[in-house]
C-alpha cells in the first residue's frame, strides 16, 4: 500500500495540517496568525467548503502538479462488508 | 484586520514558507501566494524561503483562503523537491522587516534551525486513518456479548420504567465495548507503525472537515477508528505501507494513507525562550 496525495481526503489532510501545524516561531520579529481568532474562524469555514472545490475547478492546476510527481497510487478498494467473518474475537 | 493587536501590524514583512539547507542563495522557480515572488535567503548554510508581504493573508472570501493554502503548499513542495525535507512553517507566518532582517533572524536561530533540519532530514509526515463499519462492529458485539444478551432479555420482561433504565445501561455497555475495540485496534496499529517511525501521534478521530460538515457523505457507514500522524524516514515508507496493507486487506477495514507531506505536525517551535511574548 502506497501513500497518496491525489485524492480528496489527502487534500483534507493537507488543509487540516497546514492550518493547525507547522513550525511555530516565537520572537518579536514574527507575526503569526494561527492563534488569532479572526482568521481562525474564516479558515474553519474555509475547510467546510473544501469538498466543493474540485467541482469548481480550483484544484485543476493543483491536480496537474500532483500528477506530475512520481506516480503514487493507492491500492485501496477494500470495502467493509455488512457482516464480519473474522472469528478472532 | 479590525481590532488587530499591535503585534500583527507591520509595513514591510517576509512571509516565511519554510527553512531549508542552502549554501549560496539558490533560486526557486515557483509562484508564491497571490502570484508573489518567492526567494531563498541564505545565511550560515540555512535558507529561508520567503515572499515579500505588506499585510497578513486574511479574508472572508473562502475561495481565496483555499487558494492561498494550496499556493502555500505548492511553494513548500517546490522547496522540498529542490532542497530535501524542509522545516515547514505554519500558514501566515511572517517575519517583520526586510531581507536583511530575515538573514539576521536565521543567524540568531541558526543552531535551532540546523538541529531541526538535521532531525527531519529524509523524513516526512504521513497520515493514516483506519476506518471500520461501525454498525457491523456493533452488531458483532451484540451477537457475542453475554452481558448484553442478558440485559436484552431483562429489558423484554421489565416494566416501562425499569426497561428504560436497563436500556440506558445496555447502550452504555455497548458503547464501552465499542470503545474498547477501537482502543485495541488503534493501539495495535499504533504499535505496528511505530516500529518503523520516528514519531507517531494520535489525532482527533474527526478531521476538521468532517466536524464542519457534520457528515461523511461519500462513505455511508464508515467511521474512523483511529487517526495517526507519523514522522518516518522515506526509506521506511514501504514497510509502513505493508503494515497498512494487512489492515486494508481485511474486509471490515478501510485504510487511508496520505503523504509524503512536509513534516508540519512534527516541526519544532523555533525561538522558544528567546521571545518576549507571553
Amino acid at each position: 500500500m502506497e501513500p497518496t496525495r491525489s485524492e480528496d481526503h489527502a487534500i483534507v489532510d493537507l488543509v487540516d495540517v497546514l492550518l493547525r501545524e507547522g513550525a511555530v516561531l516565537q520572537a518579536d520579529v514574527v507575526v503569526t496568525v494561527a492563534d488569532v481568532p479572526l482568521i481562525g474562524i474564516n479558515l474553519r469555514a474555509a475547510i467546510a467548503g473544501m469538498t466543493t472545490m474540485t467541482e469548481y475547478g480550483i484544484f485543476t492546476e493543483w491536480d496537474e502538479e500532483i500528477r506530475k510527481r512520481p506516480e503514487r497510487r493507492s491500492e485501496l478498494g477494500t470495502r467493509p462488508s455488512p457482516s464480519m467473518s473474522d472469528d478472532e474475537r | 484586520m479590525s481590532g488587530a493587536e499591535s503585534s500583527t501590524e507591520f509595513e514591510e514583512g517576509r512571509y516565511l514558507y519554510c527553512a531549508i539547507r542552502a549554501e549560496d542563495a539558490p533560486s526557486l522557480s515557483v509562484e508564491g501566494i497571490e502570484g508573489g515572488s518567492v526567494t531563498v535567503l541564505a545565511q550560515d548554510g540555512i535558507g529561508a524561503v520567503v515572499q515579500p508581504v505588506e499585510s497578513l493573508f486574511d479574508s472572508d472570501d473562502l475561495t481565496q483562503v483555499q487558494r492561498w493554502l494550496l499556493s502555500h503548499q505548492r511553494v513548500v513542495d517546490a522547496a522540498s523537491d529542490a532542497f530535501g525535507t524542509p522545516v515547514p512553517f505554519r500558514f501566515d507566518t511572517i517575519i517583520k522587516g526586510d531581507d536583511q532582517r530575515v538573514r539576521e533572524w536565521i543567524d540568531e536561530r541558526a543552531t535551532e534551525l540546523a538541529d531541526a533540519l538535521d532531525a527531519l532530514s529524509g523524513r516526512w509526515e504521513y497520515r493514516i486513518e483506519l476506518r471500520w463499519d461501525e454498525n457491523a462492529a456493533r452488531e458483532e458485539i451484540v451477537a457475542e456479548d453475554e452481558e448484553l444478551s442478558d440485559l436484552e432479555s431483562r429489558i423484554d420482561e421489565a416494566s416501562e420504567g425499569t426497561g428504560y433504565l436497563l436500556e440506558k445501561q445496555y447502550e452504555q455497555h455497548l458503547g464501552e465495548r465499542l470503545q474498547d475495540q477501537r482502543a485495541d485496534l488503534g493501539g495495535t496499529l499504533y504499535d505496528r507503525v511505530a516500529d518503523y517511525a520516528d514519531a507517531v501521534e494520535t489525532l482527533d478521530r474527526q478531521t476538521t472537515l468532517l466536524d464542519a460538515e457534520g457528515d461523511d457523505s461519500d462513505d455511508e457507514t464508515l467511521e474512523p477508528v483511529v487517526r495517526l500522524s507519523v514522522l518516518a524516514h522515506e526509506d521506511d515508507e514501504e514497510a509502513i505501507g505493508d503494515v497498512l496493507e494487512e489492515f486494508a486487506s481485511q474486509p471490515e477495514f478501510d485504510v487511508r494513507f496520505t503523504g509524503p507531506w512536509p513534516p508540519y505536525s512534527h516541526a519544532p517551535t523555533i525561538g522558544n525562550g528567546g521571545g518576549s511574548e507571553g
